[in-house]
C-alpha cells in the first residue's frame, strides 16, 4: 500500500485544527498540525510534508510571512491558504500559494483543492 | 499620455558584478563605474527615468554596493519625498530567505512587498548596466494602446554580435513569438540580411501579470531570470510585445559596456559629435554629482595643447599635450607629458615627461615623472593589468 500523503495544517484556532485533522484523516491523509507559524516551520525542518494548509491571521508570524519563508526554502512544496478573510486574496504576497480557499462551514473546496495538488 | 501621475513603480537592477570590467569593478559594482570621466554608468538610466517622469525608483543592489550607495546619496537625493518621489537603493537584505538575489526575477520577487505597498498598475524593470537615453513615455504609450502584459524594448544588431544577448523574433504586429537567451545560432529579422533583434533589458509589465509570473517562477527550480525563464514562459499565453528602440526618440545610441574594450569604445564615442549629442541634449540632461571645484587651470609658458578631448572641473594641466582623451575632475598633469587615446578618471596625478597611450586610469591613480604606459606591450605586460589590449590601472594605483 502506498504511503499516505502528508499534510501540515498551520492554524492558531484549536477547533479548526482538530476538525481539519479529523476530516483529512478520514480522507486517508496523514496529518500534522501546528498552532503557529514558528512551530510549522520547525515541523518542515524535521518532517517530510506533501502540502501545507496555512491560516493567515495568526499571532506573531502571520501566514503571509510564513508563506514567503516556506516558498523560499521549499520551493516546490504546495501551500494552500485557508483563511476566513477574502481580502488577502488581493495581496500580492499571497500569490505564491497554489490556492486560496476561504474558510466556511464546509470543507469540500479545501478537500478538492488539496486533492488537485497532491492527489 | 504622459507617465506623470500614472501609478508606475520602477526597479533598476543594479547588482551587476561586471566581472569582465575588472579591475574597474574591483571595488564597486558595474553601475557605479565611472563613465565619460565624470558620470557613473547608472546616471544614464536614472536620468532617463527622471526626464521621463518615472520618479518612484528603487535600485536593487547587491555586491560591492557601497560606492553606488554613496553616489546615490550625493547625486540622486533631490526628489521631494513630500510628493512621494524618490530614488532609493534597496540592498539585498535576505528579508524573505537566507539567499542573496539568485537571478533578475528573484531580485524582484524578494521585493514583492514593495509592489504590495505601492500597488502600481505597471512596473518598469530596467538594467543599470547600459549607456543610452530613452523617453519611457513612448514605450508606455505603446504598452497601453496595445493592452500588453509585457512590453520589452528591442534593438536590431548584427547577427555576429547577437549571440551574447537574448535574441527574439517578432511579427509585424509586434508580438514576440520566440525568445532564446544567448543562442548559438541567433534567429534573424525576416527581410533583414544579417540583423537580429536583441532584448535590451528594458521591461514594462502589467503588475498583476508580473506578480503571477514571479510567483510561479519562485516555486520552480530555475535560474529565476527574466531572459531565461520568465519571458519564454509567457510567450503564447500572454500579450508580449516588442518596442522598437531604433524608431524611438533616442534610438540612435545604446551600448552594452560589458567588456573593457566595449567600455573603452563607448567612452571614446563621447569624443565625437555623436557622443556630445547624447550628453548635451538640453531638454534631456544627464544628471550626476555636482562638483564644487573651480574651473580647470591650463598653465605653463608653452601652454597646453588639447585636441578632441574633454577636461572636467578642478584639473591642473601644465605644458602638456592631451589628444583624444577624457580627463576627469581634479586631475593633475605635469609638463612635457603626452596623454593620447586614454581615459583618466577623477583625482589622478600624472608627473612630468610621461607618455600615456591607450590606457584607462581609474580614480586616484598616481604616476611619477618620466613613465611610459601603452608604448611597449612587453614592458606594459610586466608591470600593469592589460585587458583587450588596453592598460587598465585600478583605483588608487600608485606607481
Amino acid at each position: 500500500m502506498a504511503d499516505k500523503k502528508r499534510l501540515l495544517i498551520i492554524d492558531d484556532d484549536k477547533n479548526m485544527r482538530e476538525l481539519l485533522e479529523l476530516e483529512f484523516q478520514d480522507q486517508d491523509y496523514a496529518v500534522i498540525t501546528a498552532e503557529n507559524a514558528f512551530d510549522g516551520l520547525q515541523v518542515l525542518k524535521n518532517e517530510s510534508v506533501d502540502l501545507v494548509v496555512l491560516d493567515i491571521k495568526m499571532p506573531g508570524m502571520d501566514g503571509i510571512e510564513a508563506l514567503e519563508k516556506i516558498v523560499s526554502i521549499y520551493r516546490e512544496l504546495p501551500v494552500v491558504i485557508h483563511s476566513a478573510y477574502s481580502h488577502f486574496k488581493e495581496n500580492y504576497l499571497t500569490w505564491s500559494a497554489v490556492a486560496y480557499v476561504i474558510k466556511s462551514g464546509k470543507f469540500d473546496e479545501l478537500f478538492e483543492t488539496v486533492k488537485t495538488h497532491i492527489g | 499620455m504622459l507617465l506623470q501621475n500614472k501609478k508606475i513603480l520602477t526597479f533598476i537592477l543594479s547588482g551587476g558584478k561586471g566581472s569582465r570590467l575588472y579591475p574597474l569593478t574591483r571595488d564597486r559594482s558595474k553601475p557605479a563605474v565611472f563613465f565619460a570621466a565624470r558620470f557613473r554608468i547608472i546616471d544614464f538610466v536614472l536620468s532617463s527615468c527622471i526626464n521621463s517622469h518615472l520618479r518612484q525608483v528603487y535600485l536593487l543592489t547587491q555586491t560591492k554596493s557601497l560606492s553606488l550607495h554613496q553616489h546615490l546619496r550625493k547625486s540622486w537625493n533631490f526628489l521631494p519625498n513630500e510628493l512621494s518621489e524618490f530614488v532609493a537603493p534597496v540592498p539585498a537584505q535576505q528579508r524573505v530567505s537566507e539567499e542573496w538575489y539568485s537571478g533578475t526575477a528573484d531580485a524582484i520577487y524578494q521585493n514583492l512587498h514593495l509592489l504590495e505597498y505601492h500597488r502600481p498598475e505597471h512596473v518598469f524593470i530596467l538594467s543599470g548596466d547600459h549607456i543610452y537615453n530613452m523617453d519611457f513615455n513612448e514605450l508606455f504609450n505603446q504598452h497601453i494602446e496595445r493592452g500588453a502584459d509585457l512590453t520589452l524594448s528591442v534593438l536590431g544588431i548584427k547577427k555576429k554580435e547577437a549571440a551574447a544577448f537574448g535574441v527574439l523574433t517578432m511579427d509585424d504586429d509586434l508580438n514576440i513569438n520566440s525568445f532564446i537567451e544567448k543562442p548559438q545560432d541567433p534567429s534573424q529579422i525576416p527581410g533583414e540580411s544579417d540583423d537580429c533583434y536583441i532584448n535590451m533589458g528594458i521591461y514594462l509589465f502589467k503588475t498583476d501579470t508580473l506578480v503571477r509570473m514571479l510567483a510561479q517562477d519562485a516555486r520552480k527550480r530555475s535560474s529565476h531570470d527574466f531572459g531565461k525563464n520568465i519571458i519564454p514562459s509567457m510567450l503564447g499565453k500572454y500579450r508580449v510585445n516588442g518596442f522598437s528602440f531604433k524608431k524611438s526618440r533616442f534610438g540612435h545610441y545604446w551600448r552594452d559596456v560589458g567588456t573593457i574594450r566595449s567600455y573603452y569604445n563607448a567612452n571614446m564615442d563621447f569624443l565625437s559629435q555623436l557622443g556630445s549629442r547624447i550628453i548635451c541634449t538640453p531638454d534631456w540632461p544627464i544628471l550626476t554629482a555636482g562638483i564644487s571645484s573651480p574651473s580647470s587651470f591650463f598653465g605653463g609658458n608653452e601652454g597646453v595643447r588639447i585636441r578632441n578631448s574633454t577636461v572636467d572641473l578642478g584639473s591642473h594641466l601644465y605644458n602638456c599635450d592631451i589628444n583624444h582623451s577624457l580627463i576627469g575632475a581634479g586631475v593633475t598633469v605635469g609638463s612635457d607629458t603626452l596623454i593620447e587615446n586614454s581615459i583618466i578618471m577623477t583625482d589622478c596625478s600624472i608627473g612630468r615627461g610621461c607618455v600615456i597611450r591607450n590606457a584607462i586610469f581609474d580614480k586616484g591613480v598616481v604616476i611619477p615623472d618620466n613613465v611610459q604606459i601603452g608604448c611597449d606591450p612587453q614592458i606594459d605586460k610586466e608591470h600593469f593589468f592589460i585587458s583587450d589590449g588596453i592598460v587598465v590601472l585600478p583605483k588608487n594605483f600608485v606607481l
